[in-house]
């Protein structure tokens, strides 16, 4: 797309108000040009409405890789791609910070009307966790604020502030103020363009200056030195997922010793079983005891586990978590295994109830809500969160875009967008771009810590 | 001995649409459209569809747009889509010649989809702002999709921003046909770049 002077100064006005590190969404049309004109010059993660998830340029030839616009782009390292649906449960699931839109027009009293194709994001958030800017040029717009009064309006109060060339407007009670106004306008030019009588805050900033100095510039890094830096703050009583499936493959054996060596108690722990590697100990050398989900229980820190597999295959061979269970020390939530997936995906995207025929019919149905689709009947099961998730991946970049080895993806994958904060255990950190944007199964943005496991680290004790 | 997936051409492929259709349709701007699909589709004889797309731009070699002749021809009876480009909107609201046109939020055409794939009857969602949003799947007889790369045994693999609707509408389909550009024996794509396992598609075929 071609970008003017005048656009190109709108748009890095507008990228003042991202906060550093966060997915700022792209809607049709001049928002498109934001990863241009900025050039790499910021922390944040943009979606474009075809799947891009990252930063891109673009692009003179032919790409595999169109933004919104449908014009062709370059990724740049550590971007990933999104299909529609996974780029739908990004939104509805609260990880976008920042929608940027250009409207048709824009009502007076906080109404406006977009293309169809942003309607939907739109909506989805309008939210308190996500900020709604318009962009608008000026100039070219004859009437700003056109008195457009029809269905295909949106309900007011959605929109955040408009940024313009010249001006910066903020939504408040009374309508919209001007909080920022450049030197080449002043109050009454505004006003004639816009077509309004509009107030100005008791703020308001001169357009020139940028909103926060260098507040793009450095973002918290998501490396973390060690297995106990990266557990330091889970507090007592926290709900904290757990990776795995059965065996002993696949877990992040060594930040759940920084966990048990942390200590916090009364932990409640979501996954697929309460710890029965180490009965099983499947390949396990003579003499030692695999490490799972058993030495927190041992150690008296867990209060309750939600899992689909809590007890060992043998009855004569106990877990701890069954010896703990049978006298009274934890609770336990009993979950299908396929629902348990489910809740968590659910859990990552927002959703707070769907509903299964797993269990219809059956002790798990007991106290939920049923309905009957096709004479199939359906139990509703609800979306589960964690504060934290400790999962294994294989390897990560910087930006935490995550790849598994073979069968240990597991629940790793669907845990991330469930927890508040994700903390991933990797066998490396690779540089930049060494991940092909294909083949990442875990985008970084669900990822808040990465640790290193220690090339000498044992999962047995 | 796996099922043969691999046909010989578009018109085989589609032998399985009957009249009065759910066929979803993978594309945006122009990429990840299953063109030879959408031609041949164009020139069947089948009646009464109903559409679930992002509004593909293909062409048939006349030159027509595929999806205003199957409206104008009758083969189309109703299109489901979140974007409605500028060229198709009539006079009459909803109304895209004979064809009724329903248009639903792109975000909840993708959770639909989704709901159908899952197997699920419904999700809830908490919507902050005007209660709670109570959503039903979209079941698709047919989807026709557009991949890079194939193998016998159905995997599919994308390019770039071609995936886009393909893996959601695979999952909810009935039947899946993917048009691709390549077909590998089976070992050849690399495990964990899988986007769609071979379970959800039952039809491929290879255009040369």
């Amino acid at each position: 797309m071609k970008i003017t002077e005048t656009q190109q100064s709108l748009l890095k006005k507008c990228s003042e108000y991202f906060t550093a590190g966060k997915v700022v969404s792209l809607g049709s049309g001049l928002p498109g040009g934001i990863p241009f004109v900025l050039g790499g010059n910021h922390t944040n993660v943009f979606m474009s409405t075809s799947g891009l998830i990252g930063d891109w340029s673009p692009s003179d030839e032919v790409s595999s890789y169109v933004d919104g616009n449908g014009d062709y782009v370059q990724l740049q390292p550590g971007s990933c791609l999104a299909g529609i649906g996974d780029r739908a449960s990004i939104i509805s699931g609260g990880y976008v910070e920042s929608l940027v839109v250009q409207p048709e027009s824009i009502g007076s009293k906080g109404t406006w009307k977009v293309k169809h194709f942003d309607r939907g994001d739109i909506e989805s958030l309008s939210n308190n966790s996500c900020q709604i800017v318009a962009i608008a040029e000026l100039d070219s717009v004859n009437k700003l604020f056109a008195d457009v009064d029809s269905d295909q309006m949106i309900k007011s109060r959605i929109l955040d502030r408009i940024v313009t060339d010249k001006c910066v407007l903020m939504l408040a009670d009374e309508g919209f103020v001007i909080d920022e106004i450049s030197d080449a306008s002043n109050l009454e030019e505004i006003q004639r363009l816009v077509g309004v009588e509009l107030q100005v805050s008791k703020d308001c900033r001169f357009y020139g200056d940028p909103l926060i100095e260098n507040h793009q510039h450095g973002t918290v890094s998501k490396l973390y030195k060690s297995g106990p830096s990266a557990v330091s703050d889970i507090a007592d009583n926290s709900v904290v997922m757990i990776d795995g499936f059965a065996g002993p493959g696949g877990m992040a054996h060594y930040l759940l010793m920084s966990l048990r060596d942390q200590g916090s108690k009364n932990l409640t722990i979501i996954s697929n079983t309460a710890g029965i590697a180490r009965v099983v100990n499947f390949g396990t050398p003579p003499g030692k005891l695999v490490i799972d989900h058993s030495i927190l229980i041992d150690n008296h820190q867990v209060g309750k586990a939600i899992a689909s597999y809590p007890v060992s295959p043998s009855a004569s061979n106990p877990s701890s978590f069954e010896l703990a269970y049978r006298a009274g020390e934890v609770d336990l939530e009993l979950v299908p295994q396929g629902t348990l997936a489910e809740r968590l995906r659910a859990g990552g995207a927002g959703v707070k109830y769907f509903y299964t025929p797993t269990g219809a019919g059956t002790l798990i149905a007991e106290g939920k809500d049923t309905r009957t689709l096709n004479g199939k009947e359906y139990i509703q099961e609800a979306g589960l969160l964690a504060d934290y998730c400790i999962i294994r991946g294989y390897k990560a970049d910087r930006f935490g875009n995550v790849v598994y080895k073979g069968t240990s993806r597991n629940f790793n994958a669907v845990m991330a967008p469930a927890a508040k904060t994700s903390i991933v255990e990797v066998d490396e950190i690779v540089e930049d771009g060494a991940l092909d944007p294909e083949l990442i199964v875990t985008p970084g943005l669900f990822v808040d810590r990465i640790v290193v496991r220690p090339e000498d680290f044992s999962p047995y004790e | 001995m796996p099922v043969d997936k691999l046909y010989n051409s578009a018109k085989e492929a589609l032998s399985c649409i009957s009249d009065g259709d759910v066929v979803g349709v993978s594309g945006f701007e122009g990429l990840g459209e299953p063109d030879s699909l959408l031609r041949e589709l164009s020139v069947m004889n089948v009646k009464n569809l109903k559409l679930v797309f992002d509004f593909p731009v293909t062409r048939n070699s006349t030159g027509a747009d595929v999806i205003t002749s199957m409206c104008a021809n009758g083969k189309v009876e109703r299109l489901i889509s979140c974007n409605v480009p500028e060229k198709f909107q009539s006079s009459e609201s909803g109304l895209l010649g004979n064809c009724f046109l329903e248009i639903i939020d792109r975000n909840l055409i993708a959770e639909k989809l989704r709901i159908t794939g899952a197997g699920l009857a419904g999700v809830e969602f908490i919507r902050p702002l005007d209660g709670n949003q109570q959503l039903e799947g979209i079941r698709l007889d047919v989807a026709l999709i557009k991949g890079l790369k194939s193998d016998d045994l159905g995997n599919v693999i994308y390019l770039g921003t071609q995936r886009n609707w393909s893996p959601v509408m695979a999952m909810a389909a009935r039947t899946t046909i993917a048009e691709v550009t390549t077909f590998v024996p089976a070992g050849e794509i690399n495990p964990e770049g899988i986007i769609t396992p071979g379970i959800y598609i039952n039809r491929i075929i290879c255009p040369v």
